[in-house]
């Protein structure tokens, strides 16, 4: 289902099934010497309609927990559930059906140079549940171009844009296909406040809109002001500030 | 018009969003794409070149059998090649006069001379052959002129295509064919092979003139219209006796090639050199491929992330692999005109740019192209995109 306009909001209540949770992982990197634990028993849950900011200091395992999740990397203890599915490991089919329903957004936009805001946009909805034509793709990427002050460029290549540009077409193409959870890792970094403003209202209002959930790795104060929950990673254990 | 506007347009809107992504990405890098197309191209050239080379080769060993105007020929059982000539006994034409649906059965006979061009002052070896005036039994002029040409006393005709070491001859020279003086009547078109840098031809009355006793080297049977061939072939087989054999004209073309490649090496030579080409067109492609999948590994493990299939990638590369190669292809052709012109030129024999030429050097090409591609794009699905953050 592809929903488009605002009707959802209304669904979200507290007895929606949590978008993910995350139940006693943990995760090291190395062998023998070198192994080096970096996630220890870790439990987590995102609710639906929450907007979640997820700190700590560098190399707290921030970016292993995103990836986890969000089933880029395999789990090597514990278990993940995302929209209450749980992959079987090692099997590559369903951790890609995983991601198609995650809406990624990384520090760098990866744009290619070649292939125009449009097209890149358009693109992404191939992944979604059902594929939108050119012109239904074309009003979903203006509508969400738009929020991020961007509708004039829908047409340029990446080349024409500036890096905080180029970063806000990476966040519109995480949105494309309604994803119910949002992944980011430091998305602000390379924009400036009123950019950051634009991406983290519209990341929210999706969230609630949508019934989703966002967990967003930042250290920006501005974004950590908006977060319905702030977690702290430490020594690899989780701690809820908010 | 404006239907058809419509349904281009409701066409182009149906494609879906990936549609020809590849072809996007290779053209994108305009300078990277002309230099793997350049190198490619080269590639491509060296097979047209090598492939054109053999296929000339191989025509122009085979050239006699395109020219007979006939149904059938009559040549000596002991005869492999058209070129090792073996000649027969005259009778045995006379005796395929015996199947009642010969019409006519006309000799070629066919010896090595040495020509000389008093004013070029060169000698060189050249192939001599004559036919009964009248019959015209080989392709090579306007039979009228041939014929008022050849009924002159004394007279030859020479292969204007005939390599350049003879000199200047043309109609109204006088020329030595083994210190015997023959007046130039006229210039025909026969063409060079391997073997013969030229040709002369003479009628069948001035040939035996120096030679009374001369067996022909080929029958050239014309049936009567309406005649089964095939069925006319086995009644002539079984009509003549051992020592000669019948075939249609485009069995003794199609034994030559085949004689040509098992003979001599040719085939092998020209193939390894059209392999190398392909080798090179191979490289070039995976390396030009791999350094664009290298330039672009965020950008690949961003699509990978978010869900994209393996079939997606590998038709993104393939196509960019297969642009490539037609991109090469409409190069390399172009070189190939050029090369062509100077091989014949060089060789006198000429290689035309057809469809036969372009697929097989095409349909390799289209396909190395591809698997390199395939090949490179391993190189995105590597096992986790774990880099992106
Ligand atoms: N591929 C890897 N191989 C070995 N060690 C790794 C690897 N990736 C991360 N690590 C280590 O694991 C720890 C956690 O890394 P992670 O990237 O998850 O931290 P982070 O919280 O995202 O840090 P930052 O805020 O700097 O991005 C770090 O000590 C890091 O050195
Ligand atoms: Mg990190």
């Amino acid at each position: 289902m592809v929903m488009v306009d605002g009707t959802r909001s209304a669904l979200v209540s507290p007895e929606l099934a949590p978008t993910a949770v995350v139940r006693g992982v943990s995760y090291a990197y190395g062998d023998g010497v070198n192994r080096k634990t970096v996630l220890a028993n870790v439990d987590l849950v995102l609710e639906p309609g929450r907007f979640v900011v997820l700190t700590g200091h560098s190399g707290a395992g921030k970016t292993t927990l995103l990836t986890l999740i969000g089933a880029i990397r395999s789990l090597q203890n514990g278990h993940i559930d995302v929209l209450g599915i749980r992959l079987t490991t090692g099997a590559e089919r369903q951790s890609r059906d995983r991601r198609r329903k995650i809406g990624f957004i990384f520090q760098d936009h990866n744009l290619f140079g070649a292939i125009s805001v449009f097209r890149t946009l358009w693109l992404a909805t191939e992944l979604g549940n059902m594929p939108l034509s050119r012109s239904e793709a074309m009003e979903k990427a203006l509508g969400i171009l738009t929020r991020l002050n961007m509708a004039e460029h829908l047409h340029a290549f990446p080349g024409e844009l500036s890096t905080g540009q180029k970063q806000r077409v990476a966040v519109a193409r995480a949105l494309m296909n309604d994803p119910k959870l949002i992944l980011g890792d430091e998305p602000t970094a390379s924009l400036d406040h009123a950019s950051s403003m634009l991406v983290v209202n519209l990341i929210r209002e999706h969230v609630l809109r949508n019934g989703a959930s966002a967990l967003i790795v930042t250290h920006d104060e501005r974004i950590v002001e908006f977060a319905d929950h702030i977690i702290r990673l430490e020594d690899g254990q989780m701690v809820q500030h908010k | 018009m404006s239907l058809l506007a419509h349904k281009l347009r409701s066409f182009i809107e149906s494609l879906p969003a990936s549609f020809l992504l590849g072809v996007r990405l290779a053209a994108s890098d305009s300078m990277a794409f002309g230099a793997a197309v350049t190198g490619l191209a080269v590639g491509v050239l060296v097979m047209f070149v090598e492939i054109g080379f053999l296929i000339a080769i191989l025509q122009a060993q085979a050239r006699i059998a395109t020219l007979v105007r006939g149904d059938l020929i009559i040549i000596s059982a002991a005869q492999t090649s058209l070129h090792d000539w073996q000649r027969f006994d005259r009778v045995r034409l006379a005796q395929a006069l015996g199947y009642k649906q010969v019409e006519q059965a006309i000799p070629i006979y066919e010896s090595g001379m040495l020509l000389r061009n008093p004013p070029a002052r060169s000698v060189h070896r050249v192939i001599a052959f004559a036919f009964p005036a009248d019959a015209m039994p080989l392709d090579i002029g306007n039979p009228t002129k041939v014929k008022e040409a050849l009924q002159k006393p004394n007279a030859i005709l020479f292969d204007r295509l005939s390599r350049p070491l003879f000199g200047q001859i043309s109609p109204g020279h006088e020329i030595k064919l083994n210190n015997q003086t023959y007046d130039v009547a006229g210039l025909v078109d026969f063409g060079p092979d391997m073997i013969m840098d030229g040709a002369v031809f003479m009628s069948e009355g001035t040939w035996l003139s120096t030679e009374p006793g001369a067996r022909p080297i080929m029958g050239v049977i014309r049936l009567k219209p309406g005649t089964n061939i095939t069925l006319a072939e086995h009644k002539l087989r079984a009509l003549l006796p051992g020592d000669v054999t019948v075939m249609t004209p485009h069995d003794a073309y199609v034994r030559e090639i085949d004689f040509t490649l098992r003979a001599a090496p040719i085939g092998f030579i020209f193939g390894l050199g059209a392999a190398a080409g392909l080798v090179i067109g191979a490289i070039i492609c995976y390396q030009t491929l791999y350094n664009q999948i290298f330039d672009c590994a965020k950008e690949y493990a961003t699509l990978r992330v978010m869900g994209f299939s393996n079939s997606f990638f590998r038709r993104v590369m393939i196509e960019q692999g297969v642009l490539l190669a037609l991109a090469s292809l409409v190069v390399g052709a172009i070189g190939a005109v050029a090369a062509y012109w100077l091989l014949d030129d060089a060789t006198g024999m000429p290689i035309t740019l057809g469809m036969d030429i372009l697929f097989v050097v095409g349909i390799p090409t289209v396909g190395v192209a591809a698997f390199a591609a395939d090949m490179a794009c391993r190189h995105i699905l590597t096992p986790e995109p774990t880099e992106l953050y």
